[in-house]
């Protein structure tokens, strides 16, 4: 009965998301959306192994995904820098991130890092849990 | 004299002269096509040509993959195993490596279950089912200590099974359906159309993601990451 008690639906959501994005991209490939090719696509999505379970960290996913679409503008801004031509500058920067906590979380800070052209994710440190990230600094005047 | 000019002209004329010719007329087969698409049912005549027409064709081909991933295992037979294997370590590169996982194995799925509707089949289904499991492999050491080599044996043991009963049901099917057994047609462009040619990609890609998965991991493990 304790058993049974500590399972919270909470700890569903992270299944439910997998399954929904293998379901995703099965219909992205297939581009069929009959009863029978859903079936087979939640099959396969099922069957597929699933990860260890572990309880989203709801609030930082949250706030990933808000710096995420905070991300976009900021891309296409430093896009259009990239096209005007002037000297720029390399450097190594230390991104804090959140660990090895969860893999969506993870991907989301990676994703977040790297689609702004001019900084792109070199990998993480596996002690102190920061981001290395190649930066572009555009330099002001001669 | 700077013939710069001229040699940028020269390289210009021979990338671009195979386009003035004229593409072959596209009328001049309609006859065949026709003729292949009623007698194989699907839309992929491709896989049409490789899974029914010419099916004795691939059944070589099958036991020829099979005969090469046997030569592997018999080459590497006579060697020591590396102790240790150097795995990817990065969180976040293991993060998109499983990621990367997924969707190949998606894909192979899609291209075995669908190769008679669109481009696929089993052979390509077979090689990203193999790139799926290879990403796996890579990313097996950084999630903690590698099981016993009891352990392992046995799964190489099973995967070896699976692999030499997904030839023998390759083999039989292919001889049912050039005996003229067929199965049902069903509908043209439906995944559940195209007889025998559906079950035949799915064996393939059975057998070419193991074979491929069972050669790469072996010269991983005897020979080390290149």
């Amino acid at each position: 009965m304790i058993g049974a008690a500590a399972i919270s639906p909470w700890l569903l959501l992270g299944p439910l998301l997998t399954v929904a994005f293998r379901l995703a991209v099965w219909l992205l490939l297939t581009n069929d959306l009959r009863a029978v090719n859903m079936g087979v696509g939640l099959g396969v999505a099922l069957l597929l192994p699933l990860q260890r379970n572990r309880r989203l960290p709801l609030r930082q996913l949250a706030l990933a995904v808000r710096a995420m679409l905070a991300a976009f503008p900021q891309a296409f801004r430093e896009a259009a820098v990239l096209i005007t031509p002037r000297p720029t500058q390399e450097g190594l920067a230390h991104v804090p991130g959140s660990g090895r906590r969860s893999s969506l979380l993870m991907f989301l800070e990676v994703f977040t890092i790297t689609l702004t052209p001019l900084s792109i994710c070199l990998g993480m440190d596996r002690a102190d849990q920061n981001y290395r990230v190649h930066t572009l600094t555009p330099v002001q005047g001669r | 004299m700077n013939l710069r000019p001229l040699q940028v002209l020269a390289v210009v004329v021979v990338v671009l002269a195979p386009l003035a010719q004229a593409l072959p007329a596209p009328a001049t087969n309609g006859a065949l096509i026709s003729a292949l698409s009623t007698q194989t049912q699907v839309p992929n005549l491709v896989s049409g040509v490789i899974l029914k027409t010419r099916l004795f064709d691939t059944l070589a081909e099958v036991v020829v993959f099979t005969l090469a991933s046997k030569g592997v295992v018999w080459m590497l037979s006579d060697e020591q195993p590396r102790p240790v294997i150097q795995g990817l370590q990065d969180p976040a590169v293991l993060v998109l490596c499983r990621l990367g996982a997924t969707v190949t194995a998606m894909v192979a799925i899609e291209l075995a279950l669908r190769g008679h509707l669109s481009p696929g089949g089993g052979f390509a289904a077979g090689v990203s089912g193999g790139t799926a499991l290879g990403l796996l492999l890579l990313v097996r050491a950084g999630l903690g200590p590698l099981p016993a080599p009891a352990d392992t044996q046995r799964s190489q043991a099973r995967t070896a099974l699976i692999e030499k009963l997904a030839v023998l049901a390759f083999i039989a099917v292919a001889f049912l359906s050039l005996e003229g057994v067929n199965l049902p047609d069903g509908s043209f462009g439906a995944v559940e159309s195209g007889g025998w040619i559906v079950i035949l990609n799915v064996l393939m890609a059975i057998k070419v993601t193991l074979g491929s998965w069972t050669m790469v991991q072996l010269f991983i493990r005897y020979r080390g990451l290149l």
